[in-house]
């Protein structure tokens, strides 16, 4: 298009030094200008940018972390969180503010009074509200540029998870049973993408990235007949677990994306806040 | 023989009080199964626990040997 990359650089502002890089940065409303005079949606005006080494200001601490290009990549992927409660909500609210361009997210529920405690989504205001659509609206006032699709079903087996999420690059395990968990994963090998998986109970919180290879919580657990649910249903879910478990989770599908780190494969990472350990367990 | 036996989360409380994230050494006998460990430590046949021989998850009635790590924790599947 005629003209764009000076447009840009007339509308991005002086160089300047962000993290240590030397580079222009545009702010949102002239980036929004940008995004209307060609005619493009707020994501792709922003990877326009970038690629033109022009940082949207919003990213401005990303760029330490991820680089020009990690954040291209961050808005150019498709993430599929499933669930969308506890770890869901952190998890969606972080992933939004870092830039990750689509999430799918999967969740049949609605906000009940009893998720107040810790669900990020979850207000006093939209109880009653289906979360996937929550999760669109809270999205779409964080970070425009982020577009969540939502399906609010009700998940039964492998085969429908395919569906779903086929498209994704990586795949977010936030849901609370551990029979549905084992279909996840099942699912993320058919679709060979990596599934980061997280889970809490009480104070004790877990964290593992799983390779379609890797035997994961299939090894896991999957030898034995599988409890619905664990430990949680004795120790409820309070507030700190879940954002701490949800924040690890975060970190690991950033990390996959902008291709930066060590993931934490084939280690499951075991906290126990309680008693104020962490350790790493081979898997 | 020795096995070390890492008790993690609320299963501690089956284990003497230990420095944070220390295993427990344990001494028994030559072709001792997992199960009878459990027992020994007094944890209820019914918990539901997950366990792991060194980096191998494993079932109850596997057998130890010398230097095995023992690893037991909860299953946790709350999102």
């Amino acid at each position: 298009m005629s003209g764009m990359v000076e447009r840009l650089q007339a509308l991005a502002g002086e160089d300047t030094e962000v993290c240590k890089e030397r580079c222009r940065v545009i702010d949102l409303a002239s980036l929004n200008l940008f995004a209307v005079e060609y005619g493009l949606t707020r994501r792709e005006a922003e990877i326009a940018a970038l690629r033109e080494r022009v940082l949207p200001a919003r990213y401005m601490r990303n760029l330490g972390t991820v680089g020009f290009d990690g954040q291209i990549a961050l808005l150019e992927a498709t993430v599929g969180v499933v669930g969308a409660g506890g770890l869901g909500g952190w998890i969606i609210e972080g992933l939004a503010r870092m830039g990750a361009g689509r999430l799918v997210v999967v969740d049949s529920d609605v906000f009940g009074e009893n998720n107040l405690n810790r669900q990020a989504i979850c207000r006093e205001d939209n109880l009653g509200q289906p979360k996937v659509e929550a999760a669109q609206q809270r999205v779409a006032a964080v970070n425009a540029a982020v577009e969540v699709i939502a399906h609010q079903v009700r998940l039964n087996g492998p085969q429908m998870m395919v569906e779903l999420l086929t498209g994704c690059d990586v795949l977010v395990d936030a849901l609370d049973s551990l029979p549905t968990r084992l279909d996840l994963q099942r699912a993320a090998r058919e679709l060979k993408v990596p599934l980061v998986h997280g889970a809490i109970a009480g104070y004790v919180g877990q964290v593992m990235t799983i390779f379609p290879d890797d035997g994961g919580l299939l090894r896991l657990y999957g030898e034995r007949e599988v409890p619905q649910q664990g430990i949680e249903v004795q120790w409820g879910n309070p507030a700190a677990t879940p954002m701490m478990v949800a924040s690890w989770q975060i970190a690991e599908v950033v990390k996959l994306l902008a291709r930066r780190g060590e993931p934490l494969r084939c280690r499951m990472l075991f906290m126990d806040s309680e008693g104020g350990t962490v350790d790493l367990l081979q898997v | 023989m020795q096995i070390q036996v890492k008790l993690y989360a609320m299963l501690r409380r089956y284990g003497p009080p230990l420095p944070r994230g220390a295993a427990l050494p344990l001494e028994v006998a030559g072709g001792t199964t997992v199960v009878k460990v459990l027992q020994r430590l007094g944890i209820p046949d019914h918990m539901p626990l997950v366990s792991m021989i060194n980096t191998r998850v494993c079932k109850t009635d596997d057998v130890l040997s010398e230097g095995d790590t023992l690893s037991l924790f909860p299953p946790v599947a709350g999102g």
